[in-house]
């Protein structure tokens, strides 16, 4: 028998798992190019959803090493006052501290310039003038809390809603949740760059996808070389080649599925062909070359330079191309010493990509279902750390955009001296719920069963609250 | 409506699911005061009603809540989400009517020995495995399926005993013996193949979280490699469990432990740690605390204890209290919360003994040499000594005053390149041309290049603008430089003269940064180069700790470089008592009490010990002193010299020793003698400390160990753990080896055989293997021969379409399961049939190839993976360094865990990475060309001779036509391709380190790389059917 002439009826009738009869039959056809498929083969979703989602995706702008919030988004002119008086220790005793453990806890005024901005006339660092222009789109929150208070534990309470390693990070819970819409991309994609302080250390823990099935994990795109790990064909072997090699691979797959019958062999021929694709489409996607200079210029990309101004912009590319959840890293925001000067310097180096992203989305009518997130994974202490400031857990500052977030407002408060979030408290678990509810998913009832528990992005312990108050 | 309603497997998982997370275990979270998980709970009287009335559903409060129409009295509530269906309802109404008994969780209950069913119509075997599978089947429409085929099985066993298929010989062995026994004797050979232990392994260290790196933030390097070869050797020797079980927990506490059973304490090691600064000590103990009993619950217990760290938990028994007092067990060990892992454990290898008693021999005869001589040497010194004090008895010190300023000439540079500072650029010494003194120093090159010294610890303090720096020089008439500068470092470098040509690009014209003194010396004989301070910049008390040696281009010497000042005598530590204990503080030349009393603040120094310091200048030191003490000095000089030498040679043997031992194994093992206090921590909470303080205990439901008045340790923890009364380790253990054989546990949930995990699918004969198992001396070997010597193990993984459909799960066992085999065992399938598999049994990890740039986000420090040579590139997978926080991404695609928690099971997934790996990672593509040499070596010289050598091989089978056929094509189509582009052909073959045979045509040898890289690719190569 001839292969290429096997059953159709047979075939269809073996093909339980992750593939559509149209994209076998152009497979019998040996023409697999023509139908893409969803990346990995067919992710349903997950999650029951409410009625009114408002955002199909997440950009989250992660501002990695803990942005100091006193010399971004939270002016604190109390503090200047004070500048170099002791911290009332009524506030600090018996806190956490990470690196000023047994030190002397002085004051330490903001180190840069604050104006208002916009329409809205939001009140933040001049060290954003970019951010400045899209003042009216952002809702800042002011009044962030988290329980880790070091840089990998902090992370991956941000990502996963616990310090314990192992749980699925929010990308892949969201994936996990809503099921993939892409043709042939990953649904959830991570990109990183670094500049502007020490850069942290960044692990894969951080878009993996824990208990939850592989194919939500994050997959992480590179500046250099393969932009996917293993991406290229080996030396010596064109895409033809290739092709001729992944042809004869899922014929012989089909020869021994018609007496084995096992759909994992037929999600492997899928997975085949996948591969094939985004040995394509991921390049494709990665060369910014064709985007008109005018955008180039709006984000201050040059492309292939890793930066995070091109991230932005692959990130919009990618949210074109309807990636579920994408997640950045700028590694450069660990300030220990110097704040004012590296706080100004890092600014310089995420401001335009930001805001050219925000603006690039809004010209595009994406704006409205894409929720663009921006921070790190904790704040820095309104108290010196020589001229810099230590981790700081009990109070600091994000930003959003888009997804049905109001902008050109302020959400919450921390003291006057900038170290606990005192009005409209929002807990890390708060901000996961209001996103997955943006996203029309309840967290409450979103969970997955794992070592006998109901496991869930927003915890089993405490409750979590929507922040109805920034919702438009 | 229903013969039964079984507790276990029916009631208890709805109350679990639907009623325990507020009427459970935990009575911080419970409603109501009501309790469902026990009788008296569910019984007692609420005031005129209860929830459960036994034979009374209809009075019964929990089955009217069940179908209230009030969403206030709507159990479960409905903000919850959760609603019971209308058949599950129906067996708790029906478990009240009949009488509502209350079973206690099976895997509490003590391992039954079950009778072994005597006969059955679903199979002929005797196999106790075979029958009491067939007495479920009894029920059921089906039957077990049909023997599988003979290479099908043999595949399947080489897969799940060694974790590679088995080569073409191996086969044929099998095959073609024709003996009754000819399955039994593969299973005994199998068994005793050391990859057994390697196999196993790969399991074992999935679950106790074993990985190369320490986790957290910096995920810096650890070595408890030596853990992963116990572990493998413990499988292999056929170590019983229970014996294993208390090595791995306390084998350091056994009396006399031996070295390995101090290897397998290190199990208590293997959590992630951190090296973050800013960690906080308390903090990262409370971390680790909680992950120790995380871990040794699954581990040990199949128990979930995870959620006793923050409150009692919710589904089963374990308290909070249980959690810390479990805690309190490794409160013992000794380890740094925060920083690096030290090992300390070294592990000599036999060559490496030697060399250290060798070393230690040496160091035997320096100490004797020492102490032969010394005593002798010494006397000397105190005669030497004796005479120096008397002649100086009645000599009058004074300090000088500054009438006595003189000029000094002080020579910074001459016959070595200074020892008390820093060094950039080559110091070439040459005795020709010379200056002054034995040795000048050599430069030569083109352009701009140098060398200097820096940070020097005894500067030069600027006495005042007169001061007169010079330098003499030889320029090689042959290649004379074009320019010449000197640069001085005052803290930065920003002072600079120069001769000849404007070429070196320094500082700015004509200032004191960049100024030109004259033109290029005369060739060929010395000169003296000079320069003022004034000239350059320089004042008063400025200090000149380096100087730079530039030239651009040429050949030249430089000797006796130094500077003409004047020097005050209160400054000159020759001079001046004070200034030299002014400097004696620092001076490390100088004998330590010395340096002490000259560290004193000086009004602190008693009377004798200023007399120390001043007889001790006076006798080494001070200049202006009569000729013949200077004598003297010198043969006290020369003794002390000998003294150090002597003290010196010992020192270089310790050295030795100790950079020797720097290059052992070395191994990170439990170590006692700490005695930390455990408190129980209020919701997890590490600052909370107003929990109470508790003892080492076992779970208070399981007992309580009998260790009088002694506090009770990690030896008693495990002799409990492997004891008579505690039902869970056998049936943990038994279950998770069965999950290897048959692809599914007999309680579906490994990590949990706890109130959430799945009642066993067949609990009587979980309770026989493990009953068998804890009784026959934990024998493991045995368990798995008895698993794999049954009929169930040996037929068809093939569903009938129905069995398909009505058990997916494979819950009945009518059939064999089929996966996917292990990430690590791709690889080591790969490798093992082309033939590049190294076979050698442990050793310290390996690095195959890895993408570059995978490891850029890791960071303090920074570092790249440095793929190894030779051998290191094809070790079977397990061996490949492990990192948690960038896991090997192609092991990662295929599911390999990052062991950042224990895997009981990992899952099977099935995504592009997979393809994309294969496909492309060089390991596979090197695998496949390596396959192809063998190919095309082999004796028949056809085409279709070498296919079907291909599939017997890679899949242990003929091909089939069709096969055949997709071969052939590909071949065809790929020789033409190579044929007419041989680069292409050749840059495919040189992928990976190891030589492609030359001696084959190099287009050949690319055509059958694609052939190869088919079959490895192909599903079948890498599944167990």
């Amino acid at each position: 028998m001839n292969p290429t002439f096997i059953n159709r009826r047979t075939f269809l009738n073996q093909a339980t798992v992750g593939i559509g009869s149209t994209a076998l039959s152009s497979m019998l056809a040996g023409n697999a190019m023509a139908n893409p498929q969803a990346w990995p083969a067919n992710l349903p979703p997950h999650a029951k959803l409410s009625g009114n989602p408002k955002a199909k995706r997440v950009i989250f702008l992660c501002m990695a090493g803990g942005p100091s919030h006193l010399e971004t988004f939270d002016y604190k002119p109390k503090l200047k006052e004070m500048d170099g008086k002791p911290m009332p220790e009524s506030i600090t005793k018996g806190q956490p501290v990470a690196q000023l453990q047994g030190k002397q806890l002085k004051c330490f005024a903001p180190q840069l310039e604050f104006k208002k901005w916009g329409k809205s006339g939001q009140y933040f660092s001049s060290a954003f003038p970019k951010i400045g222009g899209i003042a009216d789109d952002i809702c800042i929150v002011r009044s962030m809390t988290t329980e880790q208070i070091n840089h990998d534990p902090a992370h991956t309470y941000m990502n996963t809603g616990t310090q314990i390693s192992g749980r699925p990070s929010m990308g892949s819970w969201v994936l996990y949740g809503l099921g993939a819409e892409t043709n042939n991309l990953p649904g959830f994609v991570v990109l990183t760059s670094v500049g502007g302080g020490q850069n942290q250390p960044i692990a894969s823990r951080q878009w993996h996808s824990g208990f939850l099935p592989s194919k939500y994990q994050g997959v992480h795109f590179h500046s250099k070389g393969d932009p996917v790990l293993y991406l290229s064909n080996p030396n010596g072997v064109t895409n033809k080649d290739q092709r001729s090699v992944i042809d004869s691979v899922n014929q012989l797959n089909r020869i021994g599925n018609l007496t084995l019958r096992d759909p994992e062999i037929s999600t492997k021929i899928s997975q085949y062909e996948m591969a094939f694709r985004m040995q394509a489409s991921v390049p494709d996607l990665m060369d910014v070359s064709n985007e008109p200079k005018h955008v180039l210029d709006m984000y201050g990309a040059k492309p292939g330079d890793g930066s995070f101004a091109s991230n932005c912009l692959l990130a919009r590319r990618l949210a074109e191309r309807d990636v579920r959840f994408i997640h950045l890293y700028h590694r450069g925001w660990d300030h220990h010493g110097g704040v004012k000067n590296n706080v100004q310097k890092t600014a310089n180096l995420v401001d335009q990509g930001s805001a050219a992203l925000v603006q690039d989305l809004k010209q595009r009518g994406m704006l409205d279902d894409t929720l663009v997130v921006w921070g790190g994974e904790f704040g820095r202490t309104p108290m010196a750390q020589g001229n810099g400031r230590d981790h700081h857990i009990k109070g600091f500052s994000i930003w959003m955009a888009g997804g049905g977030i109001k902008g050109g407002i302020s959400y919450g408060n921390t003291d006057e001296l900038g170290y606990n979030a005192e009005e409209n408290v929002v807990h890390v678990r708060d901000f996961h719920a209001t996103m997955l509810h943006q996203l029309g998913i309840q967290s409450q009832f979103f969970t997955h069963k794992h070592q006998g528990l109901d496991f869930r992005l927003t915890g089993v312990d405490e409750e979590a609250h929507i922040i109805k108050g920034i919702l438009s | 409506m229903w013969a039964n309603v079984d507790f276990t497997n029916e009631v208890r998982p709805i109350l679990s699911e639907y009623c325990f997370h507020c009427h459970g275990p935990d009575k911080s979270t419970r409603e109501a005061k009501l309790r469902l998980d026990l009788s008296e709970g569910a019984l007692r009287d609420l005031g005129g009603y209860s929830a459960v009335i036994p034979g009374k559903p209809e009075d019964s409060e929990l089955v009217f809540r069940l179908h209230s129409d009030d969403k206030d009295e709507l159990m479960p509530p409905p903000e919850t989400g959760k609603r019971l269906s209308e058949k599950q309802k129906k067996i708790l109404e029906e478990w009240i009517k009949r009488g509502a008994v209350y079973e206690e969780h099976w895997s509490f209950l003590p391992i039954d020995t079950p009778s072994v069913p005597t006969k059955s119509t679903k199979t002929k075997s005797k196999h106790p495995v075979d029958l009491f599978l067939a007495k479920r089947l009894e029920s059921e429409a089906y039957s077990f399926a049909q023997p599988t085929e003979k290479k099908t099985l043999l595949r399947r066993l080489y897969f799940d005993l060694l974790g590679m298929p088995p080569t073409l010989m191996d086969a044929n062995q099998f095959l073609t013996d024709k003996s009754d026994n000819a399955y039994d004797q593969l299973v005994d050979r199998l068994l005793a193949d050391q990859r057994f232990g390697e196999r196993m392994a790969v399991h074992w260290l999935d679950l106790v979280r074993y990985s190369d790196t320490i986790g957290y933030h910096s995920d810096n390097f650890m070595e408890v490699s030596a853990y992963r070869d116990y572990v493998i050797d413990a499988f292999n020797e056929n170590m019983s469990y229970d014996q294993f079980v208390i090595e791995n927990l306390a084998g350091d506490l056994i009396p006399e432990s031996s070295k390995r059973q101090k290897i397998a304490s290190g199990y208590n090691r293997l959590l992630q740690t951190t090296q973050e600064g800013g960690a906080q000590a308390a903090e990262y103990t409370a971390i680790y605390q909680a992950d120790r009993v995380r871990n040794f619950g699954v581990v040990w217990l199949g128990a979930t204890t995870g959620c006793a760290q923050c409150h009692d938990h919710k589904f089963d028994p374990f308290t909070i209290k249980d959690f810390y007092s479990l805690a309190a067990f490794f409160a013992d060990l000794q380890e740094k919360p925060v920083g690096r892992r030290n090992p300390n454990l070294l592990l000599p290898t036999h060559e490496q003994e030697v060399k250290l008693s060798e070393l230690e021999l040496d160091k035997k005869e320096s100490e004797r040499k020492r102490n032969l001589h010394k005593p002798k040497i010494q006397q000397e010194e105190k005669e030497l000594a004796k005479e120096l004090k008397e002649m100086l008895a009645n000599f009058l010190y004074s300090e000088p005053n500054k009438d006595e300023v003189q000029k000094k000439e002080r020579i910074l540079v001459e016959d070595s390149a200074p020892s008390d500072a820093d060094l950039n650029g080559e110091w070439k010494l040459t005795e020709h041309p010379v200056f002054s003194g034995s040795k000048s120093i050599m430069r030569t090159g083109q352009g701009n290049n140098q060398h200097y010294f820096i940070n020097s610890k005894n500067p030069h303090h600027v006495f005042s603008e007169e001061d007169e720096f010079f330098a003499y020089v030889y320029l090689d008439p042959k290649n004379p430089p074009r320019q010449i500068m000197l640069q001085f470092n005052d803290g930065s470098w920003s002072r600079r003269a120069y001769w000849g040509e404007s070429l070196i690009p320094y500082g700015r014209e004509n200032t004191t940064s960049r100024i030109k003194i004259g033109p290029l010396p005369e060739l060929e004989k010395w000169v003296r180069l000079s320069v003022t301070a004034k000239k350059i910049g320089l004042k008063t008390k400025d200090k000149i700790n380096g100087i730079a040696f530039t030239q651009w281009d040429g050949t030249l010497y430089w000797d006796k470089v130094g500077v003409k000042t004047k020097i005050d005598p209160r400054q000159d530590p020759d001079l001046s008592l004070k200034k030299w204990i002014s400097l004696a503080r620092n001076n490390k030349s100088l004998p330590v009490n010395i340096q002490t009393l000259a560290k004193k603040e000086e009004k602190d120094r008693s009377e004798t010990e200023i007399q120390s310091l001043s007889q001790y200048f006076l006798n080494f030191v001070y200049k202006k002193i009569p000729a013949n003490v200077v004598e003297i000095r010198k043969k006290l000089q020369e003794t002390k010299g000998k003294t150090i030498s002597l003290d010196a040679a010992v020192k270089k043997a310790n050295d030795a020793i100790k950079s020797h031992k720097d290059t052992f194994r070395s191994m990170l093992v439990s170590q006692t003698g700490n005695n930390r206090m455990v408190r129980i921590l209020p919701r997890g909470n590490w600052l909370d400390q107003s929990g109470e303080v508790v003892e080492p205990a076992i779970p208070e439901f399981m007992g309580k160990l009998d260790t009088k008045d002694r506090k009770a340790n990690r030896l008693d923890l495990a002799n409990w753990v492997v004891s008579d009364n505690n039902p869970l380790p056998a049936r943990a253990f038994t279950n998770r080896i069965w999950k290897m054989f048959f692809g599914y546990g007999l309680s579906r949930r490994l990590e949990d055989l706890g109130g959430q995990g799945e009642p066993p699918t067949h609990p009587k004969l979980l309770d026989h293997l493990a009953s068998k198992f804890r009784n026959n001396g934990w024998d493991v070997k045995k368990l798995i021969r008895t698993l794999v010597t049954s009929d169930a193990y040996k037929q068809s993984s093939v569903p009938t379409e129905k069995l398909a459909k009505n058990d997916p799960l494979n819950r009945l066992y009518a059939r064999q399961s089929r996966y996917r085999v292990d990430a690590e065992f791709v690889r080591d399938t790969a490798l093992s049939i082309s033939g590049l598999l190294v076979s050698d049994i442990g050793g310290t990890s390996v690095k195959p190839y890895q993408p570059a740039g995978y490891w850029q986000h890791l960071n303090f420090p920074a570092r790249k993976w440095q793929a190894g040579k030779g051998d290191d590139l094809y070790r079977r997978g397990l061996y490949t360094f492990h990192c948690r926080s960038f896991t090997h991404p192609a092991m990662l695609a295929f599911d390999a865990p990052s062991r950042e928690e224990c895997t009981a099971e990992r899952p099977r997934s099935n995504i592009p990475q997979q393809a994309l790996a294969l496909l492309n990672d060089p390991v596979f593509v090197e695998a496949a060309r390596v396959f192809a040499e063998k190919l095309l070596t082999h004796s028949n010289k056809e085409d279709l001779a070498k296919i079907h050598y291909a599939f017997q091989c890679a899949l242990t089978r003929k091909p089939t036509k069709e096969e055949v056929q997709v071969m052939t094509e590909l071949l065809s189509q790929q020789r033409k391709r190579y044929q007419e582009d041989e680069e292409a052909a050749l840059a495919l073959v040189k992928t990976g380190q190891k030589k492609y045979n030359t001696n084959l045509p190099v287009s050949e040898l690319a055509a059958w790389t694609s052939v190869s890289r088919t079959l490895l690719n192909m599903y079948e190569t890498t599944a167990r059917f």
